[in-house]
């Protein structure tokens, strides 16, 4: 019930933002239209491709940003107030986070009808209610496993000084390695195979995937449990950095 | 205009000292900026992967705009961006009026205070990169064409700081949207891209994305030697217009501007 | 006449905003506005080289005029002139002189040492290199910095921090200097320098000096001349003696007592304010002091009897509950 709570004096308080929350919605809707405009310069303007990038718009609404709070909370100390309340520094970041990603998410959503309905632009998405469940729950799972990374990114702040310069680079490497830039099935094979070692694919590019349908049910078994050993994987290392991150800030002290 | 450029040189220099004091960040803003630069040469090949043609642009040509961009952009980063980033901070704390005291243009304080020195690998880079691209595909340059390239390049600078500018300003009546930084940055990136490829947008659009959009367009299609006058004058005019425009803009919401309360 | 200010107004709009979800969404169909007086008819002149304290309660207008002085805030109506200018105009011939020193907003750069920043106002202000050396000598001495020159500013305890941004404020020597509440948050040894800054270079410089206050310390060691200002409006202009005397209707007997005596009967005499055997402080109207003196040497066993004014701090108290 108190998480409850929580969640909703966030909510509130983000909603004191709506106009910063506006303009990083206008940030996620720029990238995927101009890749979009560069594909008709391809001459290809199908329905597939559309999707694809307009989901992105989505998806980067729920793209998460918690590592920008290693300058307030790390470099500046500020984490001494989290570690004197009664939750864990994980679930308050979770909560704090996610109205922020549901309020994005859902201007994306909104464009997204927007478009497919007032422009009468086809769109490719699931239709059957058992394909939507499992499209958001690998969805989540993706929201988890991102989340997750980023908090490991976040903590890594205990050790750099050069916080935003290692944000910079990580965040380089995940928008192309979660097909923010190019679908990553119209790349090359190697290249392909290359990524999906990675945990970045599982945490956006199969979501997307899954609610344009194009997963089949043997391929959410094969994803399902990449996605819960990365996160039970990261959730280690989380847990670790933290145990050894904590020592080293209380021992200094702000 | 001489007491302005002896205070930029006086800021070079405090600049260039507080930037050797930080040599360790050097190295480690240096690889970024650089791994930025990268990023944008890895994302072109992905997008261009596959073909020939698009939008009347061959792959080098394209790998060459985006050399552009990073020289372009790279200079704005030098120069500009950390000012821009320092405004919405500073009109939210109320630090404004330490810079309106100074008997000094506000705006050309606030403009140039800050500038980036780890930044200039990354342009270096660029130029290499620009230069090794034209001599392995044997594209030739005259003299004549580099000086119009640098003009046409000033001018696009010129461009962007003026629409930063314009932007930044609203921030005094919203204070709290300090993301418009972050808006404004990925607006740039549009010009990182061919303007042919936004005239499909249909014409509003277009005639409203066109100076910003020719600002890496044109000076990189002057080294194939394709660029039209029409297009040349467009960047200056509206460049000058912009500029003048931000300046009296900026004097307006001055005006309308009450400091934070102490 | 160096500042002049005459009917001065300003006044904010300001909206409410009722808290909670509901007030938020309420706000966005309906707002309201409410009226700040922040400075509501002043006027006042002060003249080349004086050292003027302006005080009042928090929330009185104090930082406003001063930001009005100095061209920060553009007055809603009424006149301010300045060495001349109008403020507001925010030329560059008028800010070369003037000086507005408020709170700890810094501007030395961190990592390098004072001096750098030092050069750069030097060059911001167009100052000359023989005047430059002069005024930086001049008030390294008098802030006994010497050594720390060429030490990075974020090496510094914040008392030197303090005294560079004091440096930097003031490198250009600044006919007028408008102070925002100088000693506040510093400790007594820190307010002790300040003051006797302050004086120094008003004596030095013979500049104009406007300072505003809370603490009555800083208004009875520096200023001849104060402006007591509350809800934006001026109650007091003139010498603090004579604020003493117009509004103390008390004086105060501090008395010595050679034998215990009850309280009762010192009570007779007047107000009973303390009593800590063998001290005892009485409270009587201004005009009966000298017979309640008499009194109590009548009467009292007093070893030890002084006549004095109360404390500053009470007399501006009671001028401001007088005027609710």
């Amino acid at each position: 019930m108190r998480y409850f709570r929580i969640f909703l004096l966030f909510f509130e308080h983000v909603y004191q933002y709506r106009s910063r929350i506006f303009v990083w919605f206008l940030v996620s809707l720029l990238h995927p239209l101009i890749y979009l405009l560069f594909w008709s310069g391809r001459g290809i303007n199908t329905t597939g491709i559309i999707t694809y990038y307009l989901f992105y718009i989505i998806a980067g609404g729920f793209f998460v940003h918690v590592e920008e709070d290693a300058r307030p909370d790390i470099l500046e100390g500020q984490l001494s107030m989290y570690l004197m309340k009664p939750f864990s520094y994980l679930q308050l970041k979770f909560f704090s986070e996610l109205p922020w990603r549901m309020i994005q998410g859902s201007m994306g959503f909104i464009v997204l009808s927007f478009i497919a309905f007032v422009f009468a632009v086809p769109i490719r998405i699931v239709g059957l209610p058992h394909e939507i469940l499992l499209a958001i729950v690998i969805a989540f799972f993706g929201y988890c496993v991102m989340f997750m990374f980023k908090m490991i990114i976040l903590l890594t702040a205990f050790w750099t000084i050069d916080i935003s310069g290692f944000q910079q680079l990580s965040e380089m490497i995940v928008v192309i390695c979660a097909g923010f830039i190019m679908p990553i099935y119209a790349l090359s094979e190697p290249v392909q195979r290359i990524i999906y070692l990675t945990p970045f694919p599982y945490m956006i590019y199969f979501p997307v995937m899954a609610f344009m349908g194009n997963l089949s049910s043997s391929d959410y078994s094969r994803i399902f449990p990449v996605q819960v050993i990365w996160l039970v994987l990261f959730y280690g290392m989380y847990r670790t950095l933290w145990r050894k991150g904590i020592r080293k800030f209380t021992a200094v002290g702000i | 205009m001489k007491k302005l450029l002896k205070l930029w040189l006086a800021l070079v220099r405090i600049n260039f000292s507080n930037f050797i004091i930080y040599r360790g960040n050097f190295w480690g803003t240096a690889v970024v900026s650089l791994g930025w630069a990268v990023f944008s040469v890895v994302s072109m090949l992905l997008l261009i992967s596959n073909v020939t043609l698009i939008f009347g642009w061959t792959q080098v040509e394209l790998l060459i705009l985006t050399g552009v961009y990073s020289v372009i952009a790279g200079l704005f980063h030098i120069f500009f961006t950390a000012n821009f980033w320092h405004m919405p901070r500073i009109i939210h704390l109320g630090q404004l009026d330490g810079v309106l005291l100074k008997p000094v243009n506000s705006q050309f304080l606030l403009s140039v205070r800050y500038i980036n020195f780890p930044t200039f690998p990354r342009v270096i880079a660029a130029v290499l990169f620009i230069f090794y691209l034209l001599s392995s595909n044997n594209i030739e340059v005259t003299f004549l064409q580099w000086i119009y390239f640098i003009v046409l390049s000033l001018f696009g600078l010129l461009l962007f700081y003026s629409v930063w500018y314009i932007f930044m300003t609203i921030l005094l009546w919203q204070s709290h949207l300090t993301n418009l930084t972050d808006l404004l940055f990925r607006v740039m990136d549009t010009a990182k891209y061919p303007k042919e490829m936004y005239e499909n947008l249909g014409q509003y659009i277009s005639i409203f994305l066109l100076p910003f959009v020719l600002t890496i367009t044109l000076p990189t299609k002057v080294l194939f030697g394709r660029a039209s006058f029409a297009d040349a004058s467009i960047i200056l005019v509206v460049s000058v217009c912009l500029f003048f425009f931000s300046k009296f803009f900026w004097r307006y919401a001055l005006r309308h501007y009450t400091s934070a309360s102490s | 006449m160096i500042i002049s200010i005459q009917h001065l107004k300003k006044y904010y709009k300001v909206h409410q905003k009722e808290p909670g979800f509901m007030g938020s969404l309420r706000s966005l169909v309906h707002r309201k506005y409410q009226t700040v007086k922040a400075v509501d008819d002043i006027s006042f002149e002060i003249g080349e080289g004086e050292l003027v304290g302006f005080i009042g309660p928090n929330g009185a207008g104090k930082t406003t005029t001063l930001k009005c002085l100095s061209g920060l805030l553009y007055p809603t109506s009424g006149l301010v002139s300045v060495l001349g200018f109008t403020p507001f105009d925010r030329k560059n011939a008028y800010l070369k002189q003037i000086a507005l020193v408020m709170g700890q907003k810094n501007q030395l750069w961190w990592d390098l040492p004072a001096q750098e920043t030092f050069l750069l106002n030097k060059e911001i202000y167009e100052i000359g290199d023989d005047e430059y050396k002069k005024t930086l000598q001049t008030l390294v001495e008098l802030l006994d910095v010497g050594a720390l020159l060429k030490i990075q500013v974020r090496k510094l305890s914040l008392g030197e921090r303090m005294k560079m941004e004091l440096i930097a404020a003031l490198i250009h020597s600044p006919k007028v200097l408008f102070l925002d509440e100088p000693t506040i948050g510093l400790d007594v040894v820190m307010q002790k320098k300040m003051r006797d800054f302050i004086r120094a270079y008003n004596e030095l410089k013979e500049s104009t000096i406007l300072l505003t206050s809370h603490y009555m310390e800083d208004v009875r060691q520096l200023a001849s001349r104060v402006i007591i200002i509350d809800h934006g409006k001026i109650i007091y202009d003139g010498k603090l003696e004579a604020l003493v005397k117009k509004f103390a209707k008390h004086k105060v007997l501090s008395v010595i007592l050679d034998e215990y005596v009850a309280p009762d009967k010192l009570k007779t005499v007047g107000e009973l304010v303390e009593y800590n055997y063998p001290k005892a402080v009485i409270r009587v109207a201004r005009g009966a002091s000298n017979v309640a003196a008499a009194q109590l040497l009548e009467k009292f066993p007093v070893d030890d009897l002084n006549i004095e004014e109360p404390d500053i701090e009470d007399i501006i108290r009671d001028v401001f509950t007088q005027k609710k």
